[in-house]
């Protein structure tokens, strides 16, 4: 971490409008890798249910969320 | 309700559809609406050129839009107060998985179609159509043509870097619809 970052986090750590910006940008964050790692699996030949029991969740939860969108 | 639309808002109508399931969007909105009257060689076409508005340049932005749709600025701020680097982050998925890897993918035009009356189109975009039909009652039209949807879209208002290509092109529904009646005039 560089100085301005140190200073940034510093100054607004404990600042809720900074965290709860911060908590829905890793959200966002999640989702987006969440869809790139799942198409990534998709691509070399895992099934839905090997990726929901990598992800932790339900085989159907996994394929409604993701499934349009691999085009599987 | 489209009967009394010309064949060309009847394509720009089949291009807004084609253009959202191309960028991989649930549902046609304004901004699709655009493009596609921007990229059709209709009145509303020709409207948009005068004001040195080209689909290219929208496409450009929406393009860049996308590269950035991922966290903006405030967002990574806050990620690197709780000791996260968001860059750094976006650094190692682009270097193993390629410089466009976190944005969506394109989803097959088909895959998305549901049928093309109210199915395809988000709440705004319907609003758009509705407001073009007005906007002909109110010129007195008895067609509905590009020109229509493209003031029904300045109606209702795009949002995203498209507006920002607008603004700079100080395009306005005033004075779109002057444009518009003066092609009229010049190609009935």
């Amino acid at each position: 971490m560089n100085d301005g970052q140190e200073l940034a986090a510093a100054a607004s750590a404990a600042d809720p409008a900074t965290g709860l910006r911060a908590v829905a940008a890793l959200r966002k964050l999640v989702d987006q890798l969440e869809a790139l790692q799942v198409r990534n699996a998709r691509e070399h030949g895992w099934a839905w249910q090997a990726i929901a029991d990598a992800l932790g969740v339900t085989r159907q939860a996994v394929h409604q969320k993701h499934a349009h969108r691999t085009g599987r | 309700m489209f009967e009394r639309f010309t064949k060309e808002a009847r394509q720009v109508v089949l291009a807004t559809v084609a253009t959202a399931a191309e960028t991989g969007a649930d549902k046609a909105e304004p901004e699709h609406m655009l493009l596609a009257v921007a990229a059709a060689d209709g009145v509303g076409g020709r409207v948009l050129a005068g004001f040195g508005v080209t689909a290219d340049e929208l496409r450009a932005a929406r393009a860049s839009e996308s590269r950035t749709a991922r966290l903006t600025d405030e967002e990574i701020h806050a990620l690197s107060a709780l000791g996260i680097d968001a860059e750094e982050v976006f650094r190692r998925v682009e270097e193993a998985f390629g410089p466009d890897a976190l944005d969506p993918p394109a989803v097959e035009p088909s895959r998305r179609r549901r049928g093309l009356l109210g199915g395809p189109f988000g709440r705004e975009a319907k609003k758009v159509l509705e407001l073009s039909l007005r906007e002909a009652i109110a010129l007195g039209h008895r067609h509905i043509g590009s020109e229509h949807i493209l003031l029904g879209i300045l109606r209702a208002g795009v949002s995203g870097p498209m507006a920002n290509v607008l603004a700079e092109h100080e395009v306005s529904y005033d004075g779109a619809k002057q444009r518009a009646l003066d092609e009229l005039r010049r190609s009935p």
